[in-house]
């Protein structure tokens, strides 16, 4: 069990958030129960991120129990995040205080373009987006279509100055949270109006390795071609296996700890994940390249975890004009840390929390297979990264 | 941390394959766009992604020379319609070179920054905008250039192939229209503004006569007998559905023949539209049911009458007949029965003809013994100063037909040569064979038949003299069953003569 709280006004010391989480309990309701208590106060909404070997129905049925009245919103995860660390079966939750202005839409059409304006609309409709700072989290599935179309979707609905942030939800059973209900292949969105600045921060751990390589040929999420050669061929050449005969499952753990990447004219690259291969030579990427893209192969660097996570935070905490993080929302790719309680996964949620400095924000995550982060630009899927939200408080 | 590898300097290389491979991407995107909106919306995210920005627009102007979104990106709808009536758009058409513009004022876009590029040919332009406190450099400006030039081309070469197939489906329209018109059963007419016959669909031809080369293209007025009164006679609707409007029958009549059309017109502001519908026939049908109730009225009012006379006469018990008087009025009685009976056998025999259970059992049939069968039955009722003669060579060949129809034609005309020869003369039924068919003729010197009524005496109901001035009754069906049967025996019916001067009827029936 895990208690922290930060406080929204310092006459009031109202908290803004209060946190809980369960492990190795399937008792999502203590989790919500233990943020409540935290808080002190009626919760104005309730976010959960169970683990996804739970029942998702039954974790459903038990926050909204112990959370009363106030909407609980969430998803699944390969594993939660805590400020005391990572949590490979169990519950966190964070509930908000009430002072704050939420909005809870659910989109669930079959076009995910579509299902993610469905749901920005419905969270967005019902709040004063002039009463504060707002930003819309997207709680996805990661097999309900292509990732940024779902983001596209609510960026229609939101435009360039709501910050999104979220993710695809995880785990053996996937499902999103809303209205008291276990949802799948929904989206989820919820709009969070605070009174002070939010900030959304995302960084990855990836490095390009060698020369670009070119899409000669591709359709939607499949890489048909690079460099005019089939399109596993060099992916597998320029990672020095050509020669090594791999299996599928063989591929695929080397695909995880190798994303190919497009390069971006700032210089960074935006990593793309490479699921699996197909037949023919081809590669199948969480989300679609387009022809005569360039690509570029990269390691997952271990190394690179730490001090990527602490540059989101830093980004995030950046975006709060000097205000302090008083709580926080963590949104990693699951690839980024396979290992739960591993000590590089300590090392990074330590380094997450120092980030945020003291005091230490309420913080609760989750593990995801794909984020959302659009907070300049807009384009806001993302793969192998972390994404970091900080409320600030109007101190 | 992303890009820890570049920060100790930007590998400026990179960054050129980068832009060049990033202008092949939107190349691939704008060259796939099949439509407007396809553009617009494809190449707009792909800036934003480019870019990194929040906003993009595509603006073109429309035939008006207004500037219109083709496409946007990050743009609320709201928005959209400030964007476009905004100066800057405004001014896009004239603008020559890219323009940067940053400030507040663009907030209510949802940006801070806009680069404006304007198409080369002054037809509109593109935008992309970032909210964040980033300005364009000139080798975005410069890339956004390149991809300007990729995307007008592509607005071009849409806005042409839209454009040619609008024209390909116009025409397809036109075509399926022409289609349609040419299989509707109602003449469709339709005058421009000056009455000029633009359109004559080929139920038009058929129900006039009248070829569409002969009317394409002229006065309503002048190629069309009796337009004038005809177009008086309609009054137009103002919509397909107005109700103020009823088609009206009227008559047209076209190289001596007489048409009757229900007509009805919509005018619009290009011209006038009308719709008709032949109802020739419809007309003669009436015509015949009003023919049928005055001839059977007739004939049957006049033997009736005679019946009723002499029965009523018969009946009386205050005066005393002599036998022979007895004996006259129940002749009177005997023979108008039989006119009655014969009237009603005709009515039902054409009845049988015309919905076709007739049934007729052709064989051999010896003509020349049918004709001479004929002729004595004749005889017995003709009256004097009347003679009736039989022509045939020997050796006649059989012939094909219903031998009790056949001897029903032969009286019927023998017995009209009979009726229409009141002032006596001479009867001829003549015999002829020819290479495969029999030529039987009646002739006679009696009245004869006015040449205009010829092509009408085999109508049913028509009658030569319907009011009786020559004192010669019918029902008007006798040639009407003539023709039918000779029609259904195979054979031919026709008729000669000329006004004063006899009639002479022939029938035609295959050899055996």
């Amino acid at each position: 069990m895990i208690l922290g709280a930060t406080h929204d006004v310092v006459g009031t010391r109202r908290p803004l958030a209060g946190v809980g989480s369960v492990d190795d309990v399937r008792d999502s309701y203590g989790a919500v129960q233990e943020s409540l208590e935290v808080l002190g106060d009626e919760p104005g909404l309730v976010l959960i991120f169970p683990t996804g070997l739970l029942d998702p129905d039954e974790v459903a049925a038990q926050a909204q129990a112990a959370a009363g009245d106030a909407p609980v919103v969430g998803m699944t995860g390969t594993g939660a995040i805590t400020a005391d660390g990572a949590i490979a079966t169990g519950c966190s939750a964070i509930a908000f205080s009430r002072s704050l202005h939420f909005g809870v839409g659910v989109g669930e059409a079959s076009d995910p373009r579509a299902a993610g304006r469905a749901a920005a609309e419905g969270a967005l409709g019902i709040v004063d987006l002039n009463a504060g700072y707002p930003v819309l989290l997207l709680f996805v599935d990661s097999e309900s279509g292509d990732q940024a179309e779902i983001v596209a979707g609510a960026y229609d609905v939101a435009g360039g100055q709501i910050p999104l942030a979220g993710g695809a939800a995880g785990g053996a059973v996937r499902a999103q949270f809303a209205g008291g209900r276990a949802l799948s292949g929904s989206v989820v969105a919820v709009a969070i109006v605070a009174h002070a600045p939010v900030g959304v921060g995302t960084a990855h751990a990836c490095v390009p390795r060698g020369v670009p390589s070119i899409v000669t040929r591709a359709s939607g999420s499949t890489l048909i071609q690079l460099d005019g050669r089939p399109a596993e061929d060099v992916y597998l050449e320029k990672l020095g296996l050509g020669d090594v005969p791999l299996s599928d499952a063989d591929f695929e753990a080397v695909a995880m700890s190798h994303p190919l990447a497009e390069p971006e004219l700032s210089g960074g690259v935006r990593p793309r994940y490479v699921r699996a291969r197909a037949p023919g030579g081809a590669l199948v990427c969480a989300t679609s390249i387009e022809t005569n893209a360039a690509v570029e192969i990269c390691d997952h660097d271990p190394g690179a975890i730490v001090p990527s996570a602490r540059a989101a935070v830093a980004d995030a905490v950046r975006q709060l004009s000097g205000a302090a993080a008083h709580a926080a929302l963590i949104f990693e790719c699951a690839a980024r840390s396979p290992q739960f309680g591993n000590r590089l996964a300590g090392r990074e949620i330590e380094s997450i929390v120092a980030a945020f400095g003291d005091p230490a924000p309420s913080l609760a995550g989750v593990y995801t297979r794909g984020e959302i982060a659009r907070a300049r630009g807009a384009k806001g899927d993302r793969n192998y990264s972390l994404v970091a939200v900080a409320f600030s408080s109007a101190e | 941390m992303h890009s820890a590898r570049r920060n100790n300097g930007r590998d400026e290389l990179l960054r050129r394959f980068v832009e060049a491979s990033r202008r092949a991407q939107i190349v691939t995107i704008v060259n796939r766009a099949a439509s407007e909106s396809e553009l617009g919306d494809s190449v707009t995210a792909e800036l934003c992604e480019v870019f990194e920005a929040e906003v993009a627009f595509i603006l073109a102007t429309s035939e008006d020379t207004r500037c219109d979104l083709v496409g946007a990106y990050g743009i609320h709808s709201d928005h959209a319609v400030q964007l476009v009536d905004s100066d800057l758009c405004r001014g896009l058409p004239t603008s020559a070179a890219p323009r940067l513009l940053q400030g507040e004022d663009l907030l209510s876009l949802g940006i801070r920054n806009l680069v404006l590029v304007p198409f080369a040919s002054g037809t509109g332009g593109v935008g992309v905008g970032r909210l964040y406190d980033a300005y364009f450099d000139e080798a975005e400006v410069a890339l956004l250039e390149a991809i300007v030039e990729s995307t007008e081309h592509a607005l071009q070469r849409i806005r042409v192939a839209e454009e040619r197939d609008r024209l390909l489906r116009d025409a397809d329209d036109r075509a399926h229209a022409a289609r349609v018109l040419g299989s509707v059963a109602d003449g469709v007419v339709l005058l421009d503004a000056n009455g000029i016959v633009r359109v004559w669909n080929r139920a038009a031809e058929v129900i006039t006569g009248l070829a569409s080369d002969a009317v394409l293209g002229c006065a309503a007025d002048d190629s069309i007998p009796g337009w004038r009164d005809v177009a008086k006679s309609v009054v137009l609707a103002r919509a397909p559905a107005d109700s103020g409007s009823r088609a009206v029958t009227v008559p047209l009549e076209i190289d001596g023949r007489e048409l009757w059309l229900s007509i009805a017109g919509v005018g619009f502001a290009e011209g006038t539209v009308y719709a008709f519908r032949d109802l020739t026939e419809e007309r003669r049908l009436e015509q015949l049911k009003a023919d049928f109730i005055a001839t059977v009225s007739h004939e049957l009012r006049t033997p009736i009458a005679a019946v009723h006379g002499a029965a009523k006469t018969l009946e009386r018990g205050d005066i005393v007949l002599s036998d022979e008087s007895r004996g006259h009025m129940l002749a009177i009685i005997s023979e108008q029965s039989e006119r009655l009976v014969a009237i009603v056998n005709d009515i039902l025999l054409a009845s049988q003809v015309d919905s076709r259970q007739l049934a007729l059992t052709t064989e051999r049939v010896d003509a020349h013994d049918l004709a001479r069968r004929v002729i004595e039955s004749a005889k017995t009722h003709a009256p004097s100063g009347l003679t009736l003669e039989l022509v045939a060579a020997p050796g006649l060949p059989a012939i094909t037909a219903d031998r009790d129809k056949l001897r029903q034609v032969l009286g019927n005309l023998v017995g009209n040569a009979v009726k229409y020869s009141p002032d006596g003369g001479r009867v001829e039924l003549r015999l002829e064979p020819r290479e495969t068919e029999l030529c039987i003729t009646v002739r006679d010197e009696g009245l004869g038949i006015a040449e205009p009524e010829l092509g009408r005496i085999f109508e049913k109901f028509y009658r030569v003299d319907p009011n009786m001035t020559r004192g010669v009754s019918g029902s008007g069906l006798g040639l009407y069953i003539c023709r039918e049967l000779v029609r259904r025996m195979g054979g031919t019916v026709g008729v000669e003569s000329k006004l004063g001067s006899g009639s002479t009827f022939f029938v035609l029936m295959p050899l055996a």
